[in-house]
């Protein structure tokens, strides 16, 4: 499985440092966040600097509904972006005729972009598979390959899916759901699989069991199908989603781009707080803050992943990270986690996501102070239930 | 009750363009002969179209049968490919032998054993397939699924009874027997939406669903395909153990794993075994779907 970094506002060189200290192998860029020009820059420097990484353009076609709203936090994509993006009604996209159109204006667009494979644009699945939105995302997906393959472009396209985390929860929907794209006609080579939650910090929301499960076995269906999936914002799921045969995850430096999340575009409800330094750590399949890290790493090791990106971490700092550091430590201890995982058969696999994640609950067994809310262990319950219902979903025997 | 074959000597006089008319099978409402014409062998069909005012509804079945007869010759006609069967010299005709009303048509004459006799000797005999033999098996099954399927059609029977294997080595394993196949483009034929026709220890899971119309595609066929391979290859069925009742039957195929292939065979490589494992999914989501990927799959592996 690779890691992809998740773009977003304030990268400075973030991305590019991750790419040439090869801790990612791609990047997804927001163009809410970049100017057009900007986003040129970007690829053209990566192209250049790091030629290996995988330079991926989401067009964020998902915001189509709140282009015309007033407030809406759209950033660039209200101006540099119009040539494939503006105001949409639902009534509008469900003619087949809108949708082909959509199609062709945002795969014309990547076509003239220096990206390495290219993401055709949806709407996201709100509430149920069986919705008006999901007959709309079924055209996007139906017609995508179709209108890439019009368009003679060697490059690989991805179709994008985008669900809620409610309509994951309906099994039988779900299965439909995910059995007609695998009869696709014409079949584009992945799957761009977001999951979006109601609020861009719901923790609670990504890992209830019945979220971990179904998002594994979209994943895990998928990838059976032959698809090769990409799971955008999937952050500390995705060694799990690797397991279950993602071939990609993608976090960023804020918690909206942990999880993926249509209020990140919406008019905001108020003032943003800049975000306490946190330390991911592999055993307790979680990041504490560095104040926790600092009064746990000598009492209890375990936390500490002994990886290079650890010493951004200084302890006679008191484990503040140095500017830039708190991205990159994510991102190594992620690839990580995703290399011992998210190997071997499903079977193996899930096997040792399930031991880390009762590791995870002995470590954490062993810690005495007070901790964050967020980085306690209550995530912890969730995923090892995810697991099982994932393994009970797609027939695996998991005692085997 | 079988059906009770018509009169061979006003068969004879029927069809006079048939000579050396044998009796092979009957069943249900079907009798079929071997037959000679112009100096090779085809196999005659007969089709009984009931009229006993005692059916219930017995316009709807008469439709029903006709429909069946029809849509199997054109499914044929379509999927002109060496693993199905292929039509024969007589195209469907209805006629009427002993006041009895019949659908008549022929096929090729399969010379070769069927599945189902094959895996009675080879249990006997001790003697299961090897397999490049299997693979065989499965690539046929799967030619003939996708050919179907382009043509819009599941052929819902697939079953050892319903697979001929011949000396031929270029056309080792012929599928046959379209009498249920189900259109995805066509009308039901079936009057009651519910009622799925089929060999119940053969059937997918989603086909004892009511709305099954509504979802089911070629990954049914799938299924029966890998139960067909899982018993030539074992000679038991992968979740039945032994004859119960029909509700017994059903409710284990919907809820018990099939036993793993290669716990059964152990000599059979993983990879083969993982795909036949895999198509004996319950949810048709989680079956493979790239029968082009498969095929090849098969042409790679040792």
């Amino acid at each position: 499985m690779k890691l992809y970094a998740q773009h977003g506002a304030l990268d400075g060189d973030k991305s590019l440092r991750g790419a040439q200290q090869n801790l990612i192998e791609g990047i997804i860029y927001s163009p809410r966040d970049l100017t057009l020009d900007g986003l040129r820059g970007k690829l053209r420097d990566v192209a250049s600097t790091c030629p290996t990484t995988s330079r991926l353009f989401d067009p964020q076609f998902y915001t189509c509904f709140l282009a015309d709203e007033e407030d809406a936090r759209l950033g660039y994509l209200a101006t540099d972006y119009t040539a494939y993006l503006g105001k949409r009604r639902r009534a509008q996209l469900e003619r087949e005729s809108q949708v082909r159109s959509d199609l062709e204006s945002a795969l014309n667009f990547q076509r003239q972009l220096a990206v390495t494979a290219i993401i055709a644009p949806n709407v996201l699945i709100p509430r149920s598979f069986n919705s008006i939105e999901a007959v709309i995302a079924k055209n996007f997906i139906r017609y995508a390959a179709e209108t890439w393959s019009g368009l003679k472009d060697p490059r690989e396209l991805y179709a994008t899916v985008a669900i809620s985390s409610q309509a994951l929860r309906e099994r039988r929907e779900l299965f439909e759901f995910l059995n007609e794209i695998t009869l696709l006609e014409e079949r584009p080579a992945g799957i761009y699989l977001l999951v979006a939650t109601p609020t861009a910090d719901a923790r609670y929301d990504m890992f209830d069991p019945y979220v971990v499960g179904g998002y594994m076995l979209a994943n895990h269906v998928l990838a059976l199908n032959g698809f090769s999936v990409i799971n955008g914002y999937s952050d500390l799921l995705s060694p799990f989603l690797g397991a279950a045969g993602g071939a990609v995850g993608a976090t960023g430096w804020w918690s909206n781009l942990r999880s993926f999340s249509l209020e990140r575009f919406e008019p905001s409800a108020g003032m943003a707080r800049r975000p306490r330094p946190r330390y991911l750590s592999m055993n307790l399949l979680n990041r504490i803050t560095h104040f926790e890290l600092h009064a746990l790493r000598n009492r209890l090791p375990g936390v500490l992943n002994g990886l290079a990106t650890d010493a951004g971490y200084p302890a006679d700092s008191g484990s503040l990270p140095d500017a830039g550091a708190e991205m990159l430590q994510s991102w190594e201890a992620l690839k990580t986690l995703m290399q011992r995982l998210a190997t071997g058969e499903t079977t193996e696999a899930l096997a040792k996501c399930k031991e880390a994640v009762e590791r995870a609950g002995r470590l954490y067994d062993n810690i005495t102070i007070q901790l964050d809310q967020k980085s306690k262990d209550d995530h912890l319950e969730g995923l090892h239930a995810g697991l099982t219902q994932f393994a009970t979903l797609a027939e695996i025997d998991s005692t085997a | 009750m079988p059906i009770i074959p018509p009169d061979i000597d006003l068969v004879r006089q029927q069809f006079p363009q048939f000579s050396d008319l044998n009796e092979l099978a009957s069943g249900g409402f079907k009798v079929v002969y071997r037959v000679e014409t112009a100096g090779r062998a085809e196999a005659l069909k007969l089709i009984e179209i009931p009229n006993d005012p005692e059916i219930e509804d017995v316009e709807a079945f008469r439709n029903e049968m006709f429909g069946r007869t029809k849509r199997e010759i054109e499914a044929l006609e379509k999927c002109a490919i060496p693993e199905l069967v292929k039509l024969g010299v007589l195209r469907p005709v209805r006629v009427t032998l002993g006041g009895r009303e019949f659908v008549a048509y022929s096929e090729e004459f399969l010379d070769g054993p069927s599945l189902s006799q094959l895996i009675r000797e080879n249990r006997v005999a001790n003697r299961p397939p090897g397999e490049p033999e299997l693979k065989m098996l499965m690539r046929a099954g799967l030619k003939t699924i996708k050919e179907l399927w382009r043509n819009g059609y599941i052929h819902r029977d697939i079953k050892p009874l319903n697979v001929v294997k011949l000396g031929v080595p270029d056309r080792r394993f012929v599928f046959l027997d379209l009498g249920i196949a189900f259109s995805v483009i066509e009308s039901s034929l079936t009057p009651n939406p519910a009622q799925a026709p089929g060999t119940l220890p053969y059937m997918a899971p989603e086909m004892f669903t009511a709305d099954f119309r509504q979802h089911v595609d070629f990954k049914s066929d799938l299924y029966s395909l890998a139960v067909t391979v899982y018993m030539y290859a074992c000679h038991r069925h992968p979740i039945l153990e032994r004859p119960e009742n029909e509700f017994q039957t059903v409710s284990r195929l919907l809820r018990q794993r099939a036993i793993p292939l290669r716990s059964v065979r152990p000599a059979l490589s993983a990879p083969f075994c993982s795909l036949v494992d895999q198509m004996l999914r319950k949810q048709p989501a989680l079956r493979p779907s790239n029968i082009t990927a498969m095929l090849a799959q098969m042409e790679e592996q040792p």
